[in-house]
């Protein structure tokens, strides 16, 4: 029995040195991500760019086609996120409001597209 | 046969299986899950993609130090060979016009500026920045280029709320955030470069032709100045030179060291070029590797000087 005991104990300590391993020493890298991965203040610096270049290209359809990199949400609702960490952080007003004219394009089209659907 | 005389070797038996079974586990079951990425992580065309939003947000809000900090995210060996190779390469798979010259606009800023503050400079070097693809000629730019630190963000932020909608907009004064050197807006001593513009006008007409023999080249040249109705040098204008069976589009201004707006192209002998700048810009026809005569021995090879300008 004793035998069966230190097998069985062997084995937790194999399966903690795997994953000790696996998790710490050689963990699988993401080396090939996308942009829905990044890091919020990196999204936000993305969307950021989104509304600079708004502002210069002002093409909406552009701007939402760049903002659904960043993943499955509305990207009105993507804008508002990183709006709300531009204001927690610090961002100046300027880049606030290259912003918030962003958040407001994309909801006037949001609210125009919802009345012409029927 | 009892269990004394089999001796440990169940034990390593045990082991093995353990460490199989713990690898699985964190490898394939439940991996390291990386969902804070940072941009020089991503994959190639996305690195192009943002590598091309950078490129856009700086002709929105013209500051430099902003757009260099962002490429320095992506952890470019070279920012500025990246630049100009992926706008050559936008160019030459029909991608948009408007992002090729909005990549090749801020690689000639980046060109013209001195290195930022936030950028610690470390030794020169040269590099060859031949990104031509098609024969029978191609681009040959080339330029000291200095080597950079990267500064990048290291504050991991977890904070996911989403509001209904954006709060008002804050009129408090900015301090340093997680991405600081990414975001916020560059030190008021720090110089600030606009971006080379485009100006307005006419379609591009040939001011001049000139054959260049002296110096003699190893090469045939066609060598291409922009120039606006004040003579003075316009960076980022498409030229689009044809042959029989191809065509290369590239723009001025990515040799900055020959000035802001030249470009220039090595055809290949024996062939007739059309060259115009602009997609409505007046071509000039017929264009063959210039050669030039020796007082003693064979011809040697020169270069044509084609002058345009935007009235």
């Amino acid at each position: 029995m004793a035998r069966w005991i230190r097998f069985f104990f062997a084995i937790l300590m194999g399966l903690a040195i795997g994953l000790a391993y696996g998790w710490f020493i050689s963990p699988v890298k993401y080396v090939e991500t996308s942009p829905h991965t990044l890091r919020i203040d990196y999204k936000a610096d993305y969307v950021l760019m989104v509304a600079e270049a708004y502002q210069y290209e002002a093409d909406l359809n552009l701007a939402a086609q760049r903002l659904a990199l960043l993943g499955n949400l509305p990207p009105t609702e993507i804008v508002a996120q990183a709006i709300q960490f531009a204001q927690k952080y610090g961002y100046n007003d300027a880049d606030l409001a290259r912003m918030q004219v962003l958040w407001s394009a994309l909801q006037s089209a949001s609210n125009s597209q919802g009345m012409a659907a029927p | 046969m009892n269990g004394d005389e089999r001796g440990p070797w169940y034990l390593l038996t045990g082991l093995v299986i353990g460490i199989a079974l713990g690898l699985f586990y964190a490898w394939v079951v439940q991996p390291v899950q990386y969902v804070d990425t940072a941009p020089d992580t991503l994959q190639s065309n996305f690195k192009d993609h943002y590598r091309a939003l950078i490129a856009s947000a700086y002709l929105g809000n013209e500051d430099l130090l902003r757009a260099r900090a962002r490429l320095e995210l992506l952890h470019d060996e070279d920012v500025f060979r990246a630049l100009t190779e992926q706008a050559q390469r936008t160019l030459a798979e029909n991608g948009s016009d408007d992002q090729a010259r909005a990549l090749g606009l801020l690689a000639i800023a980046l060109g013209q500026a001195p290195p930022g503050p936030a950028i610690a400079v470390t030794q020169p070097r040269t590099i060859s920045t031949s990104v031509s693809t098609r024969t029978p000629g191609g681009l040959t730019p080339t330029r000291e280029v200095r080597s950079e630190s990267s500064p990048t963000p290291t504050r991991a932020v977890t904070d996911t709320e989403t509001p209904a909608m954006p709060p008002a907009k804050s009129s408090s004064s900015p301090a340093p955030s997680a991405e600081a050197s990414a975001t916020q807006s560059a030190s008021p001593t720090a110089p600030q470069t606009a971006p080379p513009t485009l100006t307005p006008g006419g379609p591009f007409v040939l001011l001049s032709q000139e054959k260049i023999c002296d110096p003699p080249l190893q090469t045939p040249l066609f060598q291409i100045e922009a120039l606006d109705r004040f003579n003075q040098p316009i960076p980022g204008v498409l030229v689009i030179i044809t042959w029989p069976g191809g065509e290369e589009r590239f723009l001025t201004g990515l040799k900055p060291e020959k000035g802001a707006g030249y470009a220039d192209f090595v055809p290949a002998t024996g062939v007739l070029y059309s060259l115009r700048l602009g997609e409505n810009g007046q071509p000039v026809n017929d264009l063959a590797a210039p050669m030039c005569p020796r007082s003693s021995g064979a011809p040697t090879w020169g270069a044509w000087l084609l002058k345009f300008v935007r009235p």
